[in-house]
Parts: C-alpha cells; sequence; structure tokens
C-alpha cells in the first residue's frame, strides 16, 4: 500500500502498532500497551503528577541559556579579560541595551549557581572570575600572584584617587602630604589609575582616576560600591602656584600612614 | 538525486521525521507527501494553536526558522501564517509552493497515502483545544490512525479521557523515572524516547518492557547507532532520513 496514492484505507490495520510500514498482517492484543501492576494511578491524581513534571520542565527550561547568552558567555570565557558591553553586543547581533539584559541573565545565573566561578560586572565590561569566597583555599595554588605588589604609599596614593577621583598632582599631594611623582607614574605603569583630561584650574593640570582594572582587582563593580568614607576637601592650588610642589602641603584630617618612601620620589614600587 | 538512507531495520516501524524531512522542506506538503511515497510506518508533525484557535503545523513557536519572516506562532492567525512563503530546505530561497499546512491537511495526506499520523501536541493545549483536534481528525474518520505524542504528560492524559481506549499515546522523553514509567503504564501510555538517551541508559528497556510499553526513539539518521537501537529491540524508529 504505501507508495501509490490511490491506497485503499480499508487495508488500514485494525491496531496501528501492528506491521511495520502502514500495512500490518494482524493486529496485536490491546493490553499488551501498559501492563499494570500494583495499585493503578490515573484520573486527577495522575494529572497531579503530570503537573508536577511540568513545573520541573519549566524550571529546567529557565536554567537553559539562549543562543545569545550562550555566544556572550563563550565570547567572555574565552578573552580572559575584561570585555567591553559593546564588543558582546557585536558578538550577540544586538544593542548594548538588549545586552546588558543577557549579560545582567548571566550574572544572576551564575550568582544563583553558587560555584567556583561567577561573572562579574566592572564598570561597562565583564569578566570570570573565581569565588571570593574560595580565595583561600586557592590561595596556596597561586601564591605569587596573589599579593598585590603594591607599597604602602601606593595603596595610599590609589586611596586618594579613589575617593577623589577625577583629582589633580597637586591634589593627591595635598592630601597625602608629599611629593608623589614616583608611586603616580608606578600606579599608572600597573594600569591602576590612568590621565581622565585636565583640570579647569590654573595651568590646567592633568586629573587621575583609577580604571577598570583597579575596580577589578578589588571585586566590586564600580567605585559606588566601595566602602564609604568622610569626604576630604581638597583645596585646589592657588593662580599662582600652578599643579603646586609637594611636600609643603599638609593633609587634614586625614590618615597618610608613617611617611615618604622611596617610591614617593621616584623609587621602586616592588 | 536526493533519497533516503537504507538500513535493515527488520521489524522496526520507521517514522517519518517531521514528513521526509531530509528531503524537504520540514513538516510541508511536499514531506508529507515525500514520506507518504516510501515504505515508511508513519509520519511525524507538529501542531500548535493560532491566535485565532486555528490548528496550524509547525514545529518551533516562530516561523522564524522556516520562513523570512519571524512571526510567533500563537501570536498569528492562521491567515497570517499561511500567507508566509516558507523556504526551500535546498538553497534557503522563498517559494510560493509551500506554506504553513493546517491539521486537517496533514490527516488528509497521511489518509491518502495509508500512513499513519504521528501528531505531536507541541505545547500544553487547553482540554478544548484538544477536543478540536480529535473533532477534525474524526471528521476525516482517521482516528484509529493516529498516535498522539507530546512532551506534555497532561495532554495525553486529557487525550486518554477524550478518546477511546484504543488510542495510542507516547510519552515524549529524555531520561525518566520509575515513577513516571509507572503512571505511563497505567494510562497505557507508551515511551517515545530521546535515543542516546536509550542508548546510554540500556537498563530503561527491560523497565519499558516489564510494563508492557512500546518504544519509539527520537531522531535517529545514523545507521550504525540505529542498528544499535534495533539490538535493544525498540517498537519504532523516528528520522529525518533513515529509511
Amino acid at each position: 500500500m504505501s507508495g501509490t496514492i490511490d491506497a485503499n484505507l480499508n487495508e488500514m490495520p485494525a491496531d496501528i502498532y501492528a506491521g511495520g510500514d502502514g500495512n500490518p498482517e494482524s493486529p496485536e492484543n490491546e493490553n499488551d500497551t501498559a501492563a499494570v501492576s500494583g495499585e493503578t494511578i490515573s484520573g486527577d491524581e495522575a494529572l497531579k503528577f503530570a503537573e508536577s513534571l511540568e513545573r520541573e520542565a519549566t524550571e529546567n527550561a529557565r536554567e537553559r541559556l539562549s543562543e545569545q547568552e550562550a555566544i556572550a558567555e563563550a565570547l567572555v570565557f574565552a578573552s580572559g579579560e575584561p570585555v567591553k558591553i559593546d564588543s558582546i553586543a557585536i558578538a550577540i547581533n544586538s544593542d548594548k541595551k538588549e545586552a546588558y539584559k543577557v549579560m545582567d541573565g548571566l550574572v544572576d545565573r551564575y550568582r544563583r549557581r553558587a560555584g567556583g566561578i561567577i561573572l562579574r560586572k566592572i564598570d561597562k565590561s565583564y569578566l570570570f572570575c573565581t569565588r571570593p569566597e574560595l580565595t583561600e583555599n586557592l590561595r596556596p595554588f597561586f601564591e605569587r600572584s596573589t599579593g598585590s605588589g603594591l607599597t604602602r604609599a601606593a595603596m595610599e596614593t590609589l586611596a586618594v584617587i579613589c575617593y577623589n577621583q577625577p583629582v589633580t598632582r597637586a591634589g593627591i599631594e595635598y592630601v597625602r602630604g608629599i611629593n608623589s611623582d614616583g608611586v603616580l607614574i608606578r600606579l599608572i605603569e600597573k594600569g591602576l589609575v590612568e590621565e581622565a583630561g585636565r583640570s579647569d584650574a590654573p595651568g590646567r593640570p592633568i586629573l587621575y582616576v583609577t580604571t577598570p582594572k583597579f575596580l577589578q582587582a578589588l571585586g566590586v563593580e564600580s567605585i559606588k560600591d566601595l566602602p564609604k568614607v568622610e569626604k576630604v576637601i581638597i583645596r585646589e592650588p592657588k593662580a599662582d602656584q600652578p599643579d603646586a610642589p609637594a611636600g609643603e602641603n599638609k593633609a587634614e584630617d586625614t590618615k597618610t600612614g608613617d611617611g615618604a618612601t622611596s617610591e614617593d620620589n621616584g623609587g621602586s614600587a616592588e | 538525486m536526493a533519497d533516503t538512507v537504507k538500513f535493515d531495520k527488520g521489524d522496526i516501524k520507521m517514522v517519518a521525521h517531521r514528513g521526509l524531512s531530509g528531503i524537504e522542506t520540514e513538516n510541508t506538503a511536499l514531506a508529507f507527501v515525500a514520506a507518504g511515497n516510501r515504505s515508511y510506518f508513519g509520519i511525524e508533525t507538529d501542531v500548535h494553536v493560532t491566535s485565532d484557535g486555528k490548528l496550524v503545523i509547525i514545529h518551533d513557536d516562530s516561523t522564524g526558522r522556516v520562513a523570512n519572516e519571524s512571526l510567533s506562532v500563537e501570536g498569528s492567525t492562521l491567515e497570517e501564517l499561511k500567507a508566509l512563503k516558507l523556504r526551500d530546505r535546498e538553497d534557503g530561497a522563498e517559494r510560493n509552493d509551500i506554506r504553513l499546512p493546517e491539521l486537517d491537511d496533514y490527516i488528509k495526506i497521511c489518509k491518502r497515502y495509508g500512513k499513519v499520523c504521528v501528531l505531536e501536541i507541541k505545547n500544553l493545549f487547553e482540554r478544548d483545544r484538544l477536543k478540536d483536534v480529535i473533532g477534525i481528525i474524526i471528521e476525516r474518520d482517521y482516528l484509529k490512525n493516529v498516535i498522539f505524542i507530546s512532551f506534555h504528560l497532561q495532554n495525553l492524559l486529557i487525550l486518554r479521557e477524550e478518546t477511546p481506549k484504543d488510542t495510542r499515546l507516547q510519552f515524549l522523553c529524555g531520561e525518566i523515572s520509575d515513577e513516571t514509567i509507572k503512571i505511563l503504564a497505567d494510562n497505557r501510555i507508551d515511551i517515545d524516547i530521546h535515543y542516546p538517551t536509550l542508548l546510554s541508559h540500556q537498563e530503561y528497556m527491560p523497565k519499558f518492557r516489564e510494563k508492557g510499553l512500546k518504544v519509539n526513539c527520537w531522531t535517529c539518521d545514523d545507521p550504525s547507532d540505529a542498528l544499535k537501537l534495533k539490538a535493544l529491540g525498540v517498537d519504532f524508529i523516528t528520522s529525518n532520513i533513515l529509511e
């Protein structure tokens, strides 16, 4: 019968499970399917069970990644460094708004998963990191790379920039009370600080800000996530003192550590 | 010339997945007729409800994979969906002569070619929509030649209540618990299992057999895997291209 257009429907099987090509020779016993053993579950009870399966399937479906999420996840994983939202938007063929939506969903998935890896948003970029709570477990295996490599002077300077950015060199020195040329250069070299235009103050001094790498090192998404401290009011230099020399200003209401180091004057930060 | 891939199927009943979708655009009259003209036991397809309550044949929830325009199936009327020209399977070119079929078109083709309908109820259907499906099939006097399949056990349990007791039902699944197997058996619902899952969980087969469940598996296009399934003793294989 198969393969002919004018198949006679009377040839169709009494039991469609019999035979192999739609033209069975003999029907099977209708009781062959689903032999029942023990207490039978049917009707409302079976429907309740089906509903529980449905809920489970819905949960599982929520866990599956969309194609866009999968692409974005692969891109960030393969990059090994913060990936800007612009690149992610291009990769998933969408605009930045949609890309943020996809990435925020992924961040949430990794958070809820509570595994060893998290997806972290750093400024306008995303990066895979290990979960901070596991640092002590990992430390023995990565001893060399876990240290900050920063001197007390560098940490102090970073803190000043972090909480006052954008800030001029003179502003930094005003708070620290000491020349900070050397330490500033080292922080720029390490990629923790960068220039961000010029101030309108006399002499148009360069402004400094922290970088996404700094946020990454601290494990925060933005400067707003850092602990709050009392604001230090920085007085900009007077007109006849453009980008004032350091060492003459004194910090007010600011804990500056225990004084200058060789790095403050241009020495090594290592 | 495009053709199916033959293998020594023995007593296994072969089901053409979405029609003969290895050769023609899936779930179209072309694919159903191509399967109808071959030795397949059954022709599998997928049915959705449109926004105006009609029944249309398509696999996905939207039309983007088979047509140039992407419409939500449940969010569009049957007329809007049928206006779409589908793409050719080979070159992707839009074709005037292939459109989304209605459920009745599919039943009519299966009946004309004497093939069993293997009809997947795609999403969770309301009881009244399932009654609509049954009504269309009864109108063609073809209910005895239909196997209903679904990933949603609720659909199958409602179909069990709304159809004669000898109506054939199969539950689409991957991994499956003993509890689910028992409930399927209690409600005379057979198995349609993801075939790699069955190959990696061969312990399922004796459980299915103990409960008297028939076993269909989806979707195997590899002849060597098909022979493994044959050795396991499955009753049906659903395939895009194997015959």
